[in-house]
């Protein structure tokens, strides 16, 4: 494993002092993964700035030694962006996790990258809170959150990071400090850096924006004989006009796993589990219990309950959220997905899922936010059963091409990061990546922040002003100018 | 040949189990101090599962990072998984012991350190020096070490040294016949807590039997890796009970319990499995029958404290507070700020990481008054030692009880 | 100014083809929808060539079920919530489609594409944003005559970059919006609206905080300040409105507020009232950004500037009605951290900058990228900030 220059770790000591920058091999180690253990690249060096100025000295630093930077959140994702780059330098944010103003009357939180996400929804309770909950929100962190744009089960009614953020404070990948505010003139480049996945800078400061908590909430949770009548409640649900702040199925299979980490009383024998949630005034509120356990009703859902309290809330969530992570009590190893599709054709696609899922003859679960169509199939394998692993890869590919056929996307919340690059272009033509690269070369010409990730083939920015200069990917006949 | 011998090592299975969703993170008290990725449970599992790799070595940073380790298992309770984290790091700790060879000073104090906790003898001969440390001349003249020691050793409480008869009948019709671990520190610095078990159980209908020639359990070695003395202090233990002839072998120090449940797991025979079963905690046994002795009113607001070895490894958390909800007039405070967090006591831990332990025991002791409570119930006598630091610390002093304490008092008010 | 060519393609091949022959010949471009806002920016941008949307006016796709719908940029937005409206359903979008002075541009008003492409908003931006939250993907035409697509047709997606953000506010200038894939709502079937009045401007700051802060799940909130009277608005949907509006009716008056009034399933008068003051012929308008919390010294300062306002309490948009000689007064006397963007100007001949201050590493960053979209400077050159 190649070793960063002398003078660059120099530096980096000298910046964040010498116990914040990690060399030796064995904590490097604890580096070389985010949420997806099956990718795994040791970085150079792990660097912990510890405020927006040390980062900035930190990506300057890089910059001027030529060496790429990844930026690290929680390392909870499930993309693989957090994977350091060979001979690349890991900038963790974990030390930055100071909730640093708190403005209620302005519905405001400013926070560093790394405080968590639940953290926010904490600070602000229990007027108000911050709606984009990924079922990691225990842990990830708001930088994180900013680099995916990512959702959560309430994102159907509330949206996502995106439109939350009013500000970013972002180090640019040549070490400059620039501010993205929401209101201000000019370009939307906050939009465009929010899901970014890290490619065009650093978040430093973030603020966000929190709103009134729901006056009412009320939680259901139905059981059915399988997800097509599940599927056929949602229908009913959407087509009346409802819209809840989440809903969310379970197939059997992860039902049962995570019962076991939790034991909250699912029924193991259910299908399907459907969990509604409508949240708002009461007015509303309260009356669509009974409208909504009707409508299960009809569609063939033998039990439904109602949370009474919010200790009965709190554990039908926490086994939905506990639902990936308890994969590995029924699998050694499992695929994680996150394909979208329109909720029209959910039925259709999870027909097919389970069609392919007995041709490779493979176990694949099925958890997903059934309002927007986001489906998170898991792939569930045994990696010591020689051939498998790439068998259970082979099925994950097909399941997105058939979400990808069906009208949907690769990808609703994990982002594309370094697991589906190889499936962009099966979405996205060589014109549509080529004008995602504008973007990216308007911030990043020496292709220094977080390489290796979104775009399926390295890719160089075209001139820029000054002397040519050839990279050394050019040289290597590996990546075109273009 | 990995950095770890055959020597019970750490389990690869265990190890493959974590699928490295970081909700430990979350829970684990070195990462809320220093953020980084190898003083988590997540990279500390990495680590030790990397050092089960052939031609692995081991490091003075793997030895760190191990080192910093709490051993509160925080994380065993977050983990969605159900990965043994407290298998891997109770595995790797005597490898480390055995591997590892320690700066001299830091060998010296663990020579100390295991030569007189665990022995009640020693200790008593050692507890008016401690007093003697704390003076201002005599501290200054000390090593940081021995400072240290005498900061987080427990506050003598005044008076006689109550009895603690090898034999208590049960009150009343004799419903059951239990063994009581009298231990070491416990014994020494807190004996009223033994007293007040006592006390309750044969209130409670138990015939009581306490082997005074039988000494510290092992739990102190075990945590820390020193896995030999701990093999042959559960063996002591184990004989010691099994003469005896008792149904349930009770204790009332969470460290201890956690360690005397754990000696099937240690000692691997059925003997000790047997053992193992018959063990619980004082709070375990009570809420298992139905009470017998009448409470009295005792008009305190309490906060109950969790000890690590208690509430994660133990997974007793209802039972203590349903002992002290059965007060009447006592009120119950919950911590709602880390209420999970380790008091950062964890055995030998303020000693060998006294910088970490402060900063974690400053941490919970403000927690703790952030409940507004007039005393703290601790199950734990380390735990009760670094509160009372602490609060001290802060200006701010409060009774410190163990709750079977407090449940002594309530009976005794009637 | 007029330019001496007038270009209205039929389809996207033909957009895109025109626009690269215009870069070949290094012609400047200015793309027009309803010419409903061709004013806004600086207007005396000099062009060559006009290309109009027009043509491109059809609703491509509209996904009652998944709730999307893909429109060309031409689409008038009026006609497309009449679409959506046959299906129950709206696009929570709902600046003013006139232009300056009331003036139906075109004969439907503002098309989806320019208001995406001047980021335009009214009173439903309180709940639901600005086009840029609304947009979940695009197809747009570069200068070099590339037709690439962003996002996709589904509400959740984070595959690729966002360009359909960056494309939206950015005026064309980094390159033309062929068409748009828009997230739609459910259309309301009950609403009510509550209005009180009151002549102090911390009153109505904090009645506006209360209203905000309150969990109502308001759709607007609006508020007005004219000749020394202020206005609050309040709007809520859902089958329960009504109950929900005597609640809130109720809270206005708590607040201080005067005559308040309950129009359930009413009020559209007023709502249209305050689009329409975001507009103006005689006047100059300008969109400020600033602080819920400073809604009162904003009102103050409009005073003293002789000028009216509107905007969105809680998200701080106000759209301040003045002579255009007081616009520096305005600048100088604004809260830190708040932008002033001129809108409306009255008259022809040269203009000031309209955008105000811009950080330079901010506006470094602008020209690097439209330096990478339309290096030959073909797409609404010179509206932009900094010139661009």
């Amino acid at each position: 494993m190649p070793e960063g220059s002398p003078e660059l770790i120099q530096r980096l000591n000298e910046i964040c002092g010498r116990e914040f920058v990690l060399t030796h091999p064995h904590e490097l180690a604890t580096y070389r993964s985010d949420g997806l253990l099956h990718y795994r690249q040791v970085p150079v060096a792990a660097v912990l700035p510890a405020d927006t100025a040390q980062v900035a000295q930190v990506v300057r630093a890089c910059y001027e030694a030529g060496v790429p930077f990844v930026a690290r959140g929680s390392g909870t994702g499930l993309s693989g962006g957090a994977l350091p780059a060979p001979d690349g330098v890991v900038i963790g944010l974990s030390r930055m996790r100071r909730i640093l103003s708190v403005d209620l009357p302005n519905q405001r939180v400013t926070v560093q990258p790394g405080v968590t996400n639940l953290a926010v929804s904490h600070a602000v309770a229990p007027t108000h809170f911050y709606p984009p909950d990924p079922s990691s929100q225990i842990v990830c962190s708001i930088g994180g959150n900013v680099a995916e744009n990512s959702g959560g089960a309430h994102c159907f009614k509330y949206g996502f990071t995106t439109n939350y953020i009013q500000a970013l404070e972002v180090v640019l990948p040549d070490g400059s400090l620039v501010t993205f505010d929401r209101d201000a003139p000019g370009y939307d480049l906050l939009g465009a850096f929010v899901g970014s996945e890290g490619t065009l800078g650093v978040a430093c400061e973030i603020t966000l924006r929190v709103i009134p908590a729901p006056e009412s909430v009320r939680t259901l949770l139905a059981f059915f004989a399988d997800t097509g009548s599940a599927g056929d409640a949602v229908t009913a649900i959407v087509d009346a006009g409802i819209v809840p702040g989440a809903i969310e199925m379970m197939d059997q299979l992860s039902i049962g796993a995570a019962e076991q980490s939790t034991g909250a009383g699912y029924r193991l024998d259910a299908g399907a589990a459907l969990l509604v949630e409508v949240d708002g005034p009461a007015e509303e509120c309260d009356p669509l219990v009974s409208q909504l356990t009707e409508m299960c009703e009809s569609a063939g859902a033998f039990e439904v309950r109602a949370a009474a309290d919010e200790a009965e809330r709190d554990l039908i969530w926490r086994t939905r959220k506990a639902a990936f992570a308890s994969m590995g009590r029924i699998s050694p190893a499992y695929y994680v997905q996150d394909g979208v599709i329109p909720r029209t054709r959910l039925a259709e696609v999870l027909r097919q899922i389970d069609g392919l899922a007995a041709d490779y003859r493979l176990r694949v679960a099925n958890v997903f936010h059934a309002g927007d169509g986001n489906l998170h199939p898991l792939v569930c394998y045994d990696d010591r059963v020689a051939g498998e692993a790439a068998r259970a890869e082979e099925l994950a590919g097909l399941i997105i091409k058939a979400c990808v056929d069906a009208g949907g996307s690769i990808t609703g919340e994990h982002g594309v990061g370094v697991d589906k690059k190889a499936y962009m272009p099966s979405m996205f033509a060589e014109e549509d990546l080529a004008t995602f690269q504008r973007l990216r070369c308007a911030f990043d010409p020496d292709g220094l922040a977080n390489p290796g990730k979104v775009m399926p083939t390295p890719r160089l920015c075209g001139e820029v002003p000054g002397p040519y200069r050839q990279h050394p990917l050019e040289r290597a006949g590996v990546a075109e100018r273009f | 040949m990995t950095a770890f011998d055959l020597r019970r090592p750490p389990e690869q299975d265990v190890i493959d189990d974590c699928v490295h969703c970081g909700f430990c993170l979350d829970a684990c008290p070195t990462y809320a101090l220093w953020g980084m990725e190898a003083d988590s449970p997540r990279g500390r599992i990495v680590l030790i599962g990397d050092a089960l790799a052939p031609d692995a070595q081991m490091s003075d940073q793997l030895v760190t990072h191990l080192d910093r380790c709490l051993g509160c298992m925080a994380c065993v309770t977050a983990c969605p998984s159900g990965v043994k984290y407290d298998r891997l790091i109770e595995r790797a700790r005597p490898q480390v012991e055995r591997h590892h060879r320690r700066p001299v000073a830091e060998r010296a104090l663990r020579r100390l350190l295991y030569a007189t906790l665990p022995h009640p003898a020693r200790l008593r001969i050692l507890k008016p020096f401690i007093g003697l440390g704390r003076r201002h001349r005599v501290r200054a003249l000390m090593p940081t070490s021995l400072r240290t020691l005498t900061d987080v050793a427990p506050r003598a409480s005044g008076g006689a040294a109550p009895s603690l008869p090898e034999r208590t009948p049960a009150v009343g019709e004799q419903r059951g016949r239990v063994g009581l671990l009298l231990g070491c520190v416990q014994r020494v610095f807190y004996a009223d807590v033994h007293r007040a078990t006592i006390d309750v159980l044969a209130a409670e209908g138990f015939e009581v039997l306490a082997p005074p020639r039988l000494g510290c359990c092992g739990a102190l070695e075990l945590h820390g890796g020193a896995e030999d003395a701990a093999i042959g202090r559960a063996r002591q233990t184990i004989e010691a009970f099994a003469a005896l002839g008792v149904d349930r072998v009770v204790v009332n120090a969470a460290g201890c319990g956690s360690a005397m449940k754990g000696f099937g797991e240690l000692l691997g025979d059925e003997r000790a499995r047997v053992f193992s079963a018959k063990v619980c905690d004082i709070s375990e046994l009570l809420a298992s029958i139905t009470p017998r002795a009448p409470r009295g009113p005792l008009a305190l607001r309490v906060a109950y404290h969790d000890a690590c070895h208690l509430a994660h490894a133990q997974g007793v958390r209802t039972q203590p507070r349903a002992l002290l909800r059965s007060i009447p007039e006592l009120e119950l405070l919950e911590v709602s700020t880390e209420p999970g967090m380790c008091c950062g006591s964890a055995g030998i831990y303020n000693l060998v990481q006294p910088q970490a332990a402060a900063e974690l025991g400053e941490r919970k002791a403000r927690n703790l008054l952030a409940t507004g409570a007039d005393a703290i119930a601790a199950g734990n006598p380390g735990c009760a030692a670094q509160l009372d630091l602490h609060l001290r610390r802060l200006g701010r002093p409060l009774p410190i009880r163990h709750p079977i304490e407090l449940l002594a008092e309530s009976i005794a008010a009637t | 100014m007029s330019a001496a060519t007038s270009l209205v393609p039929e389809t996207f091949a033909q957009a895109a083809a025109a626009l690269r022959a215009a870069g070949a010949e290094g012609q400047r471009v200015r793309i027009v929808g309803a010419a409903t806002k061709s004013r806004w920016g600086r207007a005396d941008a000099p062009s060559d060539v006009e290309l109009h949307t027009g043509a491109l006016d059809s609703i491509l796709a509209h996904n009652a079920g998944d709730m999307t719908a893909t429109l060309q940029a031409g689409v008038p937005l009026a006609d497309a919530q009449e679409a959506f409206a046959q299906a129950g359903q709206m696009l929570s979008l709902d600046p003013p489609i006139a232009g300056a002075g009331d003036v139906l541009g075109g004969l439907r008003g503002a098309t989806i594409g320019g208001i995406v492409a001047t980021a335009d908003s009214g009173p439903l931006a309180h709940r639901y944003g600005g086009p840029r939250d609304l947009i979940v993907g695009a197809t747009i035409a570069l200068a070099d005559g590339t037709v690439a697509k962003s996002g996709g047709t589904v509400i959740k997606n984070v595959a690729g970059y966002d360009i359909a953000k960056l494309m939206a506010g950015s005026f064309g200038t980094l390159g033309l919006l062929l068409s748009v894939n828009m997230r739609l709502h459910p259309r309301p079937e009950r609403t009510a609206t509550v209005v009180g009045l009151t002549d102090n401007a911390r009153t109505l700051q904090q009645a506006a905080h209360a209203l905000a802060t309150a969990p109502a799940e308001l759709e607007a909130l609006d508020v007005g300040w004219r000749d020394g009277r202020g206005r609050l608005l309040a709007q809520v949907a859902g089958p329960r409105s009504e109950p929900r509006g005597v609640r809130l009716a109720g809270e206005l008056r708590n607040a201080g507020l005067e005559q308040v009034e309950l129009l359930v399933d009413g009020g559209s008068e007023l709502w249209d009232a305050q689009r329409r003051a975001q507009r103006s012929s005689t006047h100059a308008t300008v969109r400020v950004a600033a602080r819920a919390s400073e809604l009162a010294s904003l009102v103050a300062t409009v005073q003293r500037c002789d000028g009216s306002l509107v905007g969105r309490a809680a998200r701080g948009h106000s759209w301040l009605t003045l002579a255009p000689a007081s616009i520096a007064q305005l600048r100088s006397e604004l809260p830190a951290g708040a932008t002033a963007t001129v809108q409306d100007l009255p008259g022809e001949g040269a203009r000031e900058d309209p955008w105000g201050p811009v950080q330079p590493a901010l506006l470094d960053l602008t020209r690097r990228l439209k330096l990478r979209f339309d290096p030959t400077g073909t797409c609404n050159p010179g509206i932009f900030v900094g010139g661009i």
